[in-house]
Formats: C-alpha cells, structure tokens, sequence
C-alpha cells in the first residue's frame, strides 16, 4: 500500500504545484482545436485576389527601370487588385519602389485615399471602413504585427470581427489580417507557450520547468490510475478486513 | 458534489485520456528542450549573392510573351537571380514558366543546377551526397508540390529542398526538425499529415482532457483542506480510496 500512497501524495502536491497550468494548457488548448485554423489566419475574411496583368498598353520596359537604378535583387510586374494599375515593384537593399508601369512614375509610399482603396478590394467581409492609421515607430507597433516590418497601414473595418487589415505602403500588398478570434488565439497561445511578452518563444525556461512538473504530475496521475483501477476493490476488501 | 463522485470522474475519464495527457505534456517538454535554431537549419543556408544586374547585358522585352500566350493568364513577372545568373518567373494560371532574361531561353530544373543550388545555399560543414528527384511531396516538404533534394553528410543530416517549378528553397530539414515533427505528430493527434489540430480524434481527447484537468482542479480544493474537518467526514474519505 506503500506505492498508493506514495502515488496518490505525489500526484496531489505536483498537481498543486502546476495544476492551474494543466488547466490553462487545457483550455487553450481546447480553443485552438475547436476553431477552425483558416477562420483564425482570416482566409474567409479576404479575397484570394490575382487581377490578370493587362499589357495591352505600352510598358516602361525591365531594361530602362534597370539602368536607372543600383543594387536591385528583383522587379516584380504585376496589377494593383482594386483598378487593375500595372505596377512595377522594385527591390533594392535599401527596400521596396512602386512604380506605375506604363508612366514610370514613382507611387511609392501609396497615400492614404488608395490605402483605403486597396484595402476595400482586399476585404471579403460586410462590415464597413472604419478608420486607418499609418504605423511607422516600433513603439506604436501592436503586438499582433509580430515580426512584420515596418512601416504599414492599419484598415479597420466596423464588422463585428473587429477585422483589421494591414497594407504595406511601398508595395500595396497586404501582409496579414487580424480579427477578434485571432487576438483570442493569440492570447491562449501565449498562455500555452508560457511566453507572455513576445508569444513566440518555445525555447523558453518557465515552460520547461513547467512541462518537466507538467510531464511528472501526468505519469504519477496514471501510476495512480492503474492502482485506482487494478487494486480498488482488492484495497477495500483488504481495509475492511482489518 | 461529493468527493467521492469528484474522484470517480475525474480517475475513469483520466484512464482514457491519461495516455495522452502524457503524449502531450512529453512533446510540450520537447518542443521547449529543442532549440529553434537547430530545429528551423536557419543558419544552414543563406541567400546566394545577387549579381549585379547594372553590369549584365540588356535584358529581354517578356511582355511579348504574355501577348503570345494570351489564352494563358498571366499574373505576375518577376525577374530574379537564380544560379548566378537572372530569369524571368512567369506567374500563370496554371504554373509557373521560367525564361532567361537575356536570351529568353527556357530555363528548366535539372538535377546539374539544383547541385549548384544546394551548394550555393548551404553553410554548413558537410559535403553535398545526394540529389533526389520528388514527384509528389513528402512529410518533410508538406505542401510544397514537386522538389528536388539535396542531401548533405553532416551530423545534422541536412536536407534541402528546392522546388521543381520555381527552383527556390523551399525547405531546411535536419535531425532536430525530424524529431520535433514527430512530436508535433503526437501533439495534434493527425498521425497523417501532422499538421491538421482540427481533426474529430484531437477535439474528442481535448475535451476530456479539459474535463480531467478541471475535475482536477477542483479536487486539489477538496483534497487540501485548509479549514479543520471533522474527523468523522475524513474518516470516509480515507474509505473510499
């Protein structure tokens, strides 16, 4: 009877030790298998757009854009999804141009009217423009941006998503989407990873200790388990006897 | 709710669910013990140098293409270097079309130039063993489509995967990844493709879970007892063990 007891006073102060942990690891863990991955990425929350590229009209040609310019790693020639627009898009160390294809004018930083614009295009869902703010200083930058850089516009819409799109003004591109569920998401995410400022750090020592405490608590909760199971009615008869 | 009841239900659906409380809080402590940087290879490569596109010869006109190929839509035309020299990548409807962007000459994948590839991108201390051809994607390239791999002798068994269309890198797998992908494996319970925690077999273990971790919870009230018990009240607890 020594392993019972031994099992059962194990189990219970590790269990007190990391017990609101199992359950936060529960929980959010629970959250995350229940919604749907793709509605947390937004995929229903944006159109897949690929607008045909129209050259139908005259082009500023790959050659003159690259005489005119040093250090480039690409040109990527494709069309703004909300008018159609052939642009250029020009990578170079120092960053990213745009430019109008068949003028050659230079559109880069987009201002804020066709910010609007590209994001209304962008946007699959009902809700309405809500507000736009230009996110330059990484002290303004929200932790939902993660890794992304700067700068970048926020597009809010009025859905009850709380739905917010994020445009890149030197490209028009839109880099990432986030809405309620997703800050939820994220929020149990921290919670489960055990990393409460980034969210993103696995490698880190408060879930190792965690999971070490975690992983013993499970293994003397089944060792308690196979007593609870093998020797419970021979362990009453046994007491009742004496 | 008594003891009694609190105990019965939080040990039978632990039964079940034990085993793999154990399978995830195991791999929990191997995905922390893991460090990031073994397990992503991301300093195993690095991008080839850029040649310098202000000293090549002029570059075709691939305009003339798209209006050739007008049945095919065409989406994006991206000139990039690829394998020391430039190209032009043909984003179309279906698939992508890569051409020299000097000559305009089809450019194709071979096993010759992803050996340049692999040894372009790799930093590592092994030597380049095998290069593999990859119809259809494999556990260690999930939905990348077809690639080729390139297979190099250090301790890490570094694995680079480019892909067979575009000939970009498309994926850095060395022995920590394998091992962490295995206990992602066990973690989402999606024995298939590993990658998928929505499936029915992982929600189902979850809720159970959920229901052993706050029964739990809840016993740990019950079974310290911070305010004295009459001792007849303990004495039936210690009864039903």
């Amino acid at each position: 009877m020594i392993a019972v007891r031994l099992s059962r006073l194990s189990h219970k102060w590790l269990a007190l030790a990391i017990g609101v942990q199992l359950l936060l690891w529960s929980v959010s863990g629970f959250y995350m298998v229940v919604v749907d991955l793709d509605f947390i990425h937004g995929d229903p929350l944006v159109h897949n757009l690929k607008p045909a590229l129209d050259v139908s009209q005259q082009l500023v040609s790959f050659d003159s854009l690259r005489q005119s310019r040093s250090g480039i790693s690409a040109i990527n020639l494709r069309a703004l999804p909300d008018d159609g627009t052939a642009v250029y898009e020009i990578v170079t160390a120092t960053g990213r141009e745009l430019v109008d294809a068949q003028t050659g004018d230079r559109m880069s930083p987009l201002p804020e009217g066709r910010v609007i614009e590209l994001a209304r295009a962008y946007y699959a869902g009902n809700g309405n423009f809500k507000q736009v703010t230009l996110i330059e200083n990484v002290a303004d930058k929200p932790t939902e941006l993660q890794g992304q850089a700067l700068p970048l516009w926020r597009v809010d819409f009025d859905d009850w998503l709380e739905s917010s799109l994020y445009v890149q003004p030197d490209t028009g591109r839109l880099v990432t989407r986030r809405h309620r569920f997703w800050r939820w998401f994220d929020f149990l995410w921290s919670l489960h990873i055990m990393d409460y400022r980034e969210r993103s750090d696995v490698n880190n020592w408060l879930l190792l200790v965690a999971s070490v405490v975690g992983v013993t608590t499970v293994m003397t909760g089944l060792w308690l388990t196979i007593f609870s199971f093998d020797f419970f009615r021979r362990g009453r008869r046994k007491r009742a006897s004496q | 709710m008594t003891l009694l009841t609190l105990r019965k239900l939080h040990k039978w659906v632990a039964l079940v669910v034990g085993i793999q409380l154990f399978m995830w809080t195991l791999s929990g402590l191997m995905f922390a013990l893991l460090k990031h940087e073994a397990v992503s290879g991301e300093h195993l490569t690095a991008k080839p140098q850029v040649p310098n596109l202000a000293a090549e010869a002029a570059l075709m006109d691939p305009t003339a293409w798209i209006e050739t190929d007008s049945g095919r839509i065409v989406h994006e035309v991206m000139l990039r270097p690829l394998d020391g020299g430039w190209v032009y990548h043909l984003v179309r409807d279906n698939g992508i079309e890569l051409r020299d962007a000097f000559d305009g000459a089809p450019v194709v994948i071979d096993s010759a130039r992803v050996r340049r590839f692999a040894v372009d991108h790799y930093r590592g201390s092994g030597r380049l063993v095998g290069i593999q051809f990859l119809a259809e994607p494999t556990l260690e390239t999930r939905q990348a489509g077809a690639t080729w791999r390139a297979t190099f002798d250090d301790p890490a068994e570094t694995s680079l995967y480019f892909s067979a269309d575009g000939g970009a890198l498309v994926a850095t797998r060395t022995d920590a990844w394998r091992v962490f992908d295995f206990f992602w494996m066990l973690h989402t319970m999606d024995y298939a493709g590993r990658d998928d925690f929505n499936n029915p077999l992982v929600i189902l273990v979850t809720s159970a879970s959920l229901w052993v971790a706050l029964t739990g919870v809840l016993l740990l009230f019950r079974v310290f007892r911070w305010t004295k018990v009459p001792p007849r009240e303990a004495g039936v607890d210690a009864e039903v063990t």
